[in-house]
């Protein structure tokens, strides 16, 4: 056993250098020796205080009691670590853009600058916190008891504890109004303290698995089934780890360590992965302790005091006494911190706005607003310690440690939508986060935070148990009906998923103010904003500087105005209070007083301060430009999709063409094929067979010399149509009279005509008109349009008519058959290359002479086409008037 | 720790979106891992070199994704578009 002296000598000298720490720290930093103060190291370690006496202690009794639960209060915050480029980034980043002094100040400012959002967080905070500093209290009284082996008075020693930890927060935390709120002395000395922590619990760890047993798997052999549960993973589980991992955010006094204390951006990346290390150490040696202490102490043991009973036991006096240095730590740093973080929120969002309201005609003195901020900081720590202290007395210390730290965990985590929400979303305003906060604190007073005194405060035992007047939907545990076998899973659905409805609900109904929009802007795009809007307001420099000397102190007061003369370019004078400069000294006195407070105290002083129609449209302005900017994108991409549909259908043309041409060129082969084959099987014959009869052979000579010319015409028009497709043909336009034409395509299908019997008329009407045309291209169209009428307009009594009309400017000739005709369907068809109708080459041999000639008379400016017609087929050429006809006959 | 000079903007603009990506993706990971049912797969009396699997499980898992988070944590700078202002500039968010 040790005794209690020497326990509370040691505790006093650890204590005693916590202080000199402390003060060399706060020494150095002061004459701008930063050095390692700012360091990621200490940035990493000061995060420790995520890990009090309930972890220090408690965590074991969970582990003795439960298994590998424990675990999950550190996978939570590990896992919001291993994302901190996601949402700790912007934290911080937004912390120190906005001089957030605390998480209720975050919230507040966040909503516009609210006075009663910072009013409520506050509240919240120190109810949640109460209870979590006096497990603190209780488990240093309780670790002192069980180490001194004698009944040591808790009140009194509770008491001690309470005092000398008031103390030092008062010391380093009230020292000065930082125009950061940062803290070097206590960060420092939490620092150490992780150290001890983290130093002493391994210590016992290895002891325990090496020392006592021989290795973890003999440690491991020992562990009671009942422990290592099949169904580890239970909404418990999930609850666990999402409080936790709510609680490293929104618990005060880690907000104060992580993003208020936070120095510099970069630490994050190394606290990143350091945290969640330090984290797995602490948790590593754990249940190895639990399960030791569960073999070798009696039943009736306490197991949330393993760590310092299983050494004390053994013997172990040194290591006992490093265990119990390492408890203190944590509760030390833990209180200390939370004591700071919450008098901070209170001096800022209670006492400050209270004292405004009081006396706004008080004297202006030098930093006598200073002197209220600091002195409500000091009766602050000493109440929330105080009432710390008081429920340790009256509740007598609850039986498991755990517990209590996790109803407070569940309060914290009711700020969570709205921060979340916050620093997220724009259209989060301040009523939903009200109605949000309010109704999740609400039901988590209900549920879980009143019934946890057992019907001994406020909420008797019936109405736990039945329900207010016996309603059975409202009994605290099973709230609407919901039966849970866990009351912290219970509410902590309940609170959180309500509140986050009512805050998302009450946000889409009601419309924010111009300021709300204002933050809620600088806070979602903290990292794409360039610089801050300024508000339009007007005041004098003179009461601009009173203030900024009540509230800062006339030193740091006459640096900033200097600063900002400097940069006005009027060094010796007080600086032109332009918005610029009012935003400047609003946003530094927020370092010291809070959002809403330093709002406040500036808006006194100033004129104006609505936002200004100019500042509304210039803010829209950003909003219309990315609108715009938007536009410009849709049209663009409708021109893309534009030219893509006419790069499409010119690509089919092509296809088309191509396929036409391959049709084309294999219709060629095809059609050459025919004479050559003739050609050459003739001439094969005359080669091979001696002695044939002369006549034959000149009868074979003829076939060759027939087939062969009938080769060259192929060719001819296939040229000749060449040429004229691609407009290289050279016609010889000259004034003619239609008459001449036709009567010399007459005169040489005359012959053929009379050798099939078919009769051909030309009406002599409007044949004495003047056409523009290449005579011999012009009988060459009317000779192939006679013969095709001839070959194929086989009626009964064959007939061919030729006629003439003329309209203003052009002269229609038709020749029309009395033959079957052409089907309308295929009007198109014969003027296709090669084309064939009913398996009969329509012009030639080739089918090429409907084609030449409609190319002939487009090339003359006119056309060809077929006229629908009783019967027989009716070919219509089209052909231009002479030009000048009428002018050149005037001029004869 | 930077690439020798990664060849273009557009380049480094994607290896810096992937290393965001990736940020996101271990505590992804990690909550796939470590909450979620898979954790069953483990529980009960199974053992490995004589510790209950769970355990070993669980703190493995842990530890890797310190690693993974230390290496990216070395890849991704914390300040990207403007240089890191110093907190005592007062003017810090104004021009």
């Amino acid at each position: 056993m040790l005794s209690i002296n020497a326990l509370i000598a040691v505790s006093l000298a650890y204590t005693l250098v916590l202080f000199l720490i402390a003060f060399w720290a706060e020494r150095r930093a002061r004459a701008g020796r930063h050095g390692w103060l700012r360091s990621p190291l200490v940035y990493t370690l000061s995060l420790s205080v995520y890990c009090t006496a309930w972890t220090f202690y408690g965590a074991v009794g969970s582990a003795a009691r439960s298994g590998l639960e424990y675990v999950t209060i550190y996978l939570g915050p590990s896992l919001v670590m291993f994302g901190w480029y996601f949402l700790l980034r912007k934290l911080v980043r937004i912390g120190r853009v906005q001089r957030i002094t605390s998480i209720a100040d975050l919230i507040s400012s966040r909503y516009g600058k609210s006075g009663s959002l910072g009013v409520v967080v506050t509240l919240l905070a120190v109810t949640g916190s109460t209870p979590y500093i006096a497990l603190q209290l209780q488990s240093m009284t309780l670790s002192l008891s069980v180490l001194a082996g004698t009944a040591v008075s808790a009140p009194v020693m509770g008491m001690w504890f309470a005092l000398g930890l008031a103390v030092f927060a008062i010391l380093f935390g009230t020292r000065t109004i930082d125009a950061n709120e940062q803290h070097f002395g206590v960060v420092s000395a939490i620092a150490v303290e992780a150290v001890v922590k983290l130093v002493a619990l391994v210590c016992v760890g290895i002891f325990v698995v090496w020392g006592l047993n021989g290795g973890p798997s003999e440690v491991f052999a020992r562990i009671p089934p009942a422990l290592l549960s099949e169904n580890i993973f239970t909404p418990r589980w999930v609850t666990l780890t999402f409080l936790s991992a709510t609680a490293v955010i929104c618990l005060p006094r880690m907000f104060q360590v992580m993003i208020v204390e936070n120095a510099d951006e970069r630490h994050l990346t190394t606290a990143a992965w350091a945290f969640p290390a330090y984290m797995l150490l602490i948790s590593l040696f754990v249940l190895p302790i639990a399960v030791t202490g569960r073999a070798l102490l009696p039943v009736g043991a306490n197991p949330d005091l393993y760590v310092l009973t299983v050494p004390l036991s053994q013997g172990q006096p040194w290591l006992t006494l490093l265990s119990f240095l390492g408890g203190f730590s944590a509760a030390t740093s833990m209180v200390i911190v939370s004591a700071i973080a919450l008098s901070t929120m209170i001096s800022n969002h209670i006492a400050v706005p209270v004292w405004l309201s009081l006396d706004r005609e008080h004297s202006q003195a030098s930093g006598d607003v200073r002197q209220v901020v600091l002195t409500s900081r000091r009766i602050s720590i000493a109440l929330i310690v105080g009432l710390g202290y008081l429920y340790f007395v009256l509740t007598g210390g609850s039986a498991a440690l755990a517990s209590i730290g996790l109803i407070a965990f569940a309060g914290a985590a009711q700020i969570l939508p709205s921060l979340i929400g916050g620093i997220y979303w724009r259209g989060a305003n301040r009523w939903g986060a009200l109605a949000g906060i309010c109704l999740g604190f609400a039901i988590w007073l209900y549920t879980l935070f009143l019934p946890s005194f057992g019907g001994s405060f406020l909420l008797s035992e019936a109405v736990i148990r039945d329900g207010p007047f016996g309603i059975d939907a409202l009994r605290p545990h099973t709230l609407f009906g919901l039966r849970s076998s866990d009351p912290l899973v219970h509410s902590v659905f309940w609170s959180v998923s309500l509140n986050a409805l009512a805050f998302v609900t009450v946000s889409l109904l009601t419309a924010p103010r111009p300021l709300e929009r204002v933050q809620g802007a600088q806070f979602v795009d903290v990292f794409r904003q360039a610089g801050a809007p300024v508000l339009q307001r007007s005041a004098t420099s003179e009461d601009l500087f009173t203030l900024a000397q009540r509230i800062l102190g006339t030193a740091p007061a006459h640096k900033l105005f200097a600063d900002a003369a400097d940069q006005q370019g009027t060094p010796a004078t007080l600086p032109v209070a332009d918005d610029r400069l009012i935003a400047r000294v609003e946003r530094e006195l927020a370092g010291s007083v809070g959002a809403a407070s330093a709002h406040a105290m500036v808006s006194q002083i100033t004129r104006g301060g609505q936002i200004s129609v100019d500042e509304l449209l210039r803010m829209a302005d950003e909003t219309a430009q990315i609108v715009e900017y938007s536009q410009e994108l849709e049209r663009k991409s409708h021109e893309l999709a534009r030219t893509a549909a006419e790069l499409r259908s010119a690509n089919d043309r092509l296809r088309e063409l191509s396929a036409q041409k391959d049709a084309f060129l294999s219709q060629v082969s095809h059609e050459l094929r025919t004479p050559m084959t003739s050609i050459r099987s003739f001439a094969e014959i005359l080669r091979d067979q001696q002695g044939l009869e002369q006549a034959d052979v000149q009868r074979f000579v003829a076939i060759i010399h027939e087939e062969s010319q009938r080769l060259t015409r192929l060719l001819d028009e296939i040229l000749d149509l060449s040429f004229l497709e691609s407009g290289q043909a050279r016609l010889k336009l000259a004034d003619l009279t239609l008459g001449d034409v036709v009567q010399s395509a007459v005169t040489s299908t005359e012959g053929l005509c009379k050798s099939q019997g078919v009769a051909l008329r030309v009406a002599p009407a409007h044949m004495d008109a003047r056409v523009a045309a290449d005579f011999d291209r012009l009988a060459q169209v009317l000779i192939n349009l006679i013969s095709n009428a001839v070959k194929y307009g086989k009626g009964a009594t064959p007939q061919i008519t030729i006629r003439a009309e003329t309209d203003a400017d052009r002269v229609h000739v038709e020749v029309i058959d009395n033959g079957p005709g052409i089907d309308p369907a295929d009007w198109s068809r014969v003027f296709e290359k090669f084309s064939r109708l009913e398996d009969m080459t329509l012009a030639g041999s080739a089918g090429l002479g409907l084609p030449i000639s409609r190319e002939i008379m487009r090339n003359l400016g006119g056309d060809l086409t077929i006229m629908p017609c009783d019967r027989g087929a009716r070919f219509r050429l089209t052909l231009l008037r002479a030009a000048g006809t009428e002018g050149r006959r005037a001029a004869e | 720790m930077k690439p020798p000079a990664p060849p273009d903007l557009a380049e480094r603009a994607l290896i810096r979106r992937k290393r965001e990506d990736a940020a996101l993706a271990v505590p992804a990971l990690g909550v796939l891992l470590l909450v979620s049912p898979v954790l069953n797969i483990f529980a009960g009396s199974g053992r490995i070199l004589g510790l209950p699997a769970v355990f070993v499980w669980i703190f493995a898992v842990w530890g890797g994704l310190i690693l993974l988070t230390f290496r990216l944590t070395r890849r991704l700078p914390p300040a990207d578009e403007r240089p890191h202002p110093e907190p005592k500039d007062p003017a810090a968010g104004g021009s």
